[in-house]
């Protein structure tokens, strides 16, 4: 297979792997974990949209994925196209939408330290002034302005660094789960339990999370692969 | 969109090429060679693109310390646009034909004057109206190999991509879930697994008639 082909003929696998993750996240209460990471909170949130050729249902709720609407949409044929996705880990809450087929990320929300530092400095008002018990339309003090420019230089640097750390630490979370999909995928483990699984839990049925939870057990240790299993 | 203030929009795209020893000097000449020269009136060009620090659209001093910092490569991708509202091109261009056609006594004018005079309009308005500015932020984590170009609009992603290949002299190769999957180390068995996957599908062929729970 050429690698075009690879790429552009395997594109629901994205899609395959949000639905994953809202399983995951239900059947989990919201909590799921990797090897690298550890225990952390992912949910779909706000927004979801499914699609199925020209079919596609968009869902703006709170909790989108919980609704009967999205797992009809999903017994309907179609799949997430993109979705909300609010990521708890250690003290951080980051807020982020994925689109399914090339993996880009809308509104990634980051609780930067940066950004906000500096604020409680900040007059930007009268009302501020008066608030603080200053005299209101006081001229603000001023620094150099040289001194300021290489200030606000090397602020705006250290504010980029710090929102490239957190992408990157974010992307590295969401790849560790693709990672762990894609060793449940590419097994047998897709068709004998995920999917089976999938289909109670979108008709509304209840899933034995223990039974899925042993089946599952592949993820990051023993792979059986489907091309491997199907030459046996 | 930026990728300095706000919540951040952007598509991954990877760099599989070797990068040579001397990258950073001699990626700051190609840069030099493509930044952004803003449109004037007088130039023919309804659009033009090319290279601004990052943030800052106005700003095109493209020194090596603020393109290159801490691993990362950063640009912005201005586009300057004459964008002359069609109502008010059409009513000078009426104005402009009629003083012609008074000018030269005739009823009609030629379809060429009428292209020259409305270039001749086209040029006078644009003196007296600012293109439109727009930007886009590039960066580029040399050590990860990852670019991120902050847009998700089609037409500024191709003029980002064909500016970054005519710089860089190739075309980074844009993120699919293959791609990501290659990069976490897909094994051989896992591989051939890939090629022979089908799309899992949850229809129920009552619900996709209406007849759902």
């Amino acid at each position: 297979m050429q690698l075009v082909d690879l790429i552009e003929k395997r594109r629901f696998v994205g899609r395959e792997f949000l639905l994953w993750l809202w399983l995951e996240s239900e059947l989990g209460d919201a909590t799921l974990s990797t090897a690298e990471h550890g225990s952390f909170g992912l949910w779909i949130e706000s927004k979801l949209v499914l699609s199925a050729g020209k079919e596609s249902t968009r869902i703006t709720a709170p909790m989108p994925g919980q609704g009967r609407e999205a797992k009809e949409a999903l017994r309907r044929g179609q799949l997430p196209q993109t979705a909300s996705l609010h990521i708890a880990l250690d003290e951080d809450e980051t807020t982020l939408t994925l689109e399914a087929e090339s993996f880009a990320v809308r509104g990634l929300k980051l609780r930067t330290l940066l950004d906000t530092a500096g604020d409680d400095d900040a007059v930007p008002g009268d009302l501020v002034d008066e608030m603080a018990g200053r005299k209101p339309g006081r001229p603000k003090p001023k620094r150099p302005p040289a001194d300021e420019e290489l200030d606000a230089s090397l602020d705006a640097e250290a504010r980029f660094q710090e929102r490239m750390a957190m992408t990157h630490a974010r992307e590295g979370l969401l790849a560790a789960l693709y990672r762990d999909f894609l060793a449940l995928r590419l097994s047998r483990v897709w068709d004998a339990a995920i999917v089976p699984a999938m289909r109670r839990w979108a008709a509304g049925e209840e899933v034995d999370v223990a039974a899925y939870r042993k089946a599952t057990k592949v993820r990051g240790g023993e792979r059986a692969p489907r091309a491997a299993a199907k030459k046996r | 969109m930026s990728a300095t203030t706000g919540s951040l929009s952007y598509q991954r795209f990877f760099v599989e090429t070797k990068l040579p020893r001397d990258f950073v000097a001699r990626a700051h000449d190609a840069i030099q060679k493509q930044v952004m020269r803003p449109l004037t009136a007088d130039e023919p060009d309804a659009e033009r693109s090319g290279w601004c620090v990052m943030g800052d659209a106005m700003d095109l001093e493209l020194d090596r310390e603020r393109v290159f910092a801490d691993g990362f490569l950063n640009l912005g991708l201005r586009t300057d646009r004459w964008a002359i509202p069609a109502a008010l091109l059409k009513t000078r261009l009426r104005e402009a034909e009629a003083r012609q056609r008074g000018k030269k006594g005739r009823e009609k004018l030629g379809k060429r004057e009428k292209a020259e005079l409305k270039e001749v309009v086209i040029r006078e308005l644009r003196k007296k109206l600012l293109p439109s500015i727009r930007a886009v932020d590039l960066s580029w984590s040399l050590e990860d190999n990852v670019i991120r170009f902050f847009t998700h609009n089609k037409k500024a992603s191709a003029v980002l991509l064909q500016l970054f290949q005519k710089t860089f002299g190739f075309e980074p190769v844009p993120e699919s879930p293959f791609t990501l999957g290659r990069r976490l180390g897909l094994d051989e068995a896992e591989l051939a697994a890939w090629e022979a996957l089908e799309p899992t599908s949850l229809l129920v062929e009552e619900a996709a008639q209406g007849g759902g729970r």
